[in-house]
């Protein structure tokens, strides 16, 4: 009896560990794609001077569904995960834009 | 011969035969106006293949060719004229577009002027203020930064998901606040000066220690990038005439290894100043033998496709480790400023040509080759011109 308990407690500290390392790769994907969609949706805004349909255009439709957008005077908000992660990247005059969080 | 001397001097090697089997590069015709204000239009020469840059025009707008993505501006340059341009539709040859890694061309320019100027010399360790005076990478010197022979672990082509790359965790992971931080973090594995690995966190650096040459005690991010952005004005853009909107991270740092913003138009500026062995309208913009450097390959393994901050043909074969040649002929002298999706600004000196592509062509279609195939189809229809011998720099 003892012994099938401590499987049944050596596969949860596996299956946690493996839920762990799935989650901080999805967080580290994550962080990466919603500031890479903000820096570029932010360049392609303000410094070439595109619309948001044609910027797009420079990602995949799937990574698009998977986040949300939200485009400012001078500044681009990036979410995903439920709002979990978010990114955000500000354009400055003369400078272009980068990211800010 | 007095070129090579001054080359060895400048660049602190010994006097060798290393860039004797480069072809010359070619002199502005005495009747082409330099282009800092329009591009002089000329025409196609009557002598190149018409029907095959046709239909490799088709196959590039039309996107009916697979691997080539979606090309959104191309302009061509032969002997100092513009002779083509074409954009795809809600595009302009006026529109600055992404530079991704042709980036690093320019920052190779840049160093070439901080070196004019007297700010930098290559064969000097470059160092960072994140390493000790006793860490190996503080002794590494910009010459290998600039040829990626610098022995840095640096993960981007081969990496398995983007969470992976450092491409992609300097510029929008934990590098995207400090990506000189980030960058100066990687440890060496080479020996410097042995082994070529693609290395866009070097040219980070690079820019890092070029700032730091230009702008050395900052007051804050934006007194540093302001005094970075006006340097490079008055050193390079503003003579060339161009107009891009390089980047700076939050801490006032310019990315120098991707992100300037310019159009094609501007690139073929940039690209003809190195055509034109650095001189512009009987100005010398960048050293001696600067431009001998970008297209001569670095010392050690894999070191056959990349010069300093600019993509080369090979002596023989596709290169090591990546096919990137652009086959434009059997001189074998073209070299390229390449970036992600397929931006490439290319020239040919024994054609006296350049040929800018700008556009969004996804990872997958890249690794088929069909993209670099397309942009030496292109170069390969225009002949060869006869006036390159001249070694003229005025």
């Amino acid at each position: 009896m003892k012994r099938k308990w401590q499987l049944i407690a050596g596969a949860g500290v596996l299956l946690i560990g493996i839920g762990v390392w799935s989650a901080k790769d999805t967080f580290a994907t994550a962080r990466i794609g919603t500031a890479y969609v903000a820096k570029q949706t932010c360049s392609c805004l303000f410094v070439a001077g595109r619309l948001l349909d044609s910027c797009n255009t420079d990602f995949e439709p799937e990574a698009l569904r998977s986040v949300d957008v939200v485009t400012g005077n001078s500044a681009v908000t990036v979410s995903a995960l439920g709002g979990l992660i978010s990114s955000r990247a500000e354009f400055q005059n003369g400078f272009g834009c980068h990211p800010v969080n | 011969m007095v070129r090579s001397l001054l080359l060895a001097i400048l660049l602190g090697a010994p006097i060798s035969h290393a860039y004797a089997d480069l072809v010359p590069l070619p002199t502005q015709p005495y009747d082409v106006p330099w282009p800092t204000v329009e591009w002089p239009v000329g025409a196609l020469p009557a002598d190149m293949d018409t029907a095959a840059f046709s239909a490799a025009m088709v196959d590039a707008f039309d996107r009916s060719a697979p691997g080539l993505g979606e090309t959104r501006e191309v302009v061509i340059i032969r002997g100092g004229r513009l002779v083509y341009e074409r954009a795809a539709s809600g595009y302009s040859t006026n529109m600055r577009l992404v530079s991704w890694s042709m980036a690093k061309s320019i920052t190779h320019a840049l160093v070439g002027i901080a070196v004019a100027q007297g700010r930098v010399n290559i064969n000097q360790p470059m160092g960072s203020p994140h390493w000790s005076a006793d860490d190996r990478r503080a002794r590494i010197p910009w010459r290998h930064w600039l040829q990626m022979t610098d022995g840095q672990r640096y993960l981007e082509i081969e990496a398995a998901t983007i969470a992976h790359s450092d491409a992609s965790r300097k510029l929008f992971g934990p590098g995207r606040l400090d990506v000189a931080r980030y960058c100066a973090g990687l440890p060496l594995i080479h020996e410097p000066g042995t082994h070529w690995n693609y290395n866009s966190c070097g040219i980070v650096l690079t820019a890092d220690a070029l700032t730091r040459a230009i702008v050395p005690s900052p007051t804050s991010p934006e007194q540093r990038r302001a005094t970075m952005m006006r340097w490079m004005n008055v050193s390079l853009f503003d003579v060339i005439g161009m107009k891009p909107q390089p980047e700076f991270d939050a801490t006032g740092l310019l990315y120098g290894s991707a992100l300037i913003y310019a159009s094609a138009r501007d690139f073929a500026r940039f690209g003809l100043l190195y055509l034109r062995d650095g001189m512009w309208d009987g100005r010398r913009v960048l050293p001696e033998g600067w431009v001998d450097f970008a297209r001569t390959p670095g010392t050690g393994t894999n070191a056959d496709i990349y010069g300093a901050g600019w993509w080369l043909a090979p002596k023989e074969g596709d290169g090591r480790p990546y096919p990137n040649y652009v086959d434009t002929g059997p001189e074998r002298d073209g070299f390229s400023a390449q970036g992600f999706e397929g931006q490439y600004t290319l020239l040919v000196p024994s054609k006296d040509l350049i040929i800018v592509r700008l556009g969004m062509t996804p990872e997958q279609d890249l690794r088929s080759g069909a993209l670099k195939d397309w942009m030496g189809r292109v170069a390969r229809t225009f002949p060869p011109v006869a006036n390159t011998s001249s070694f003229t720099t005025e």
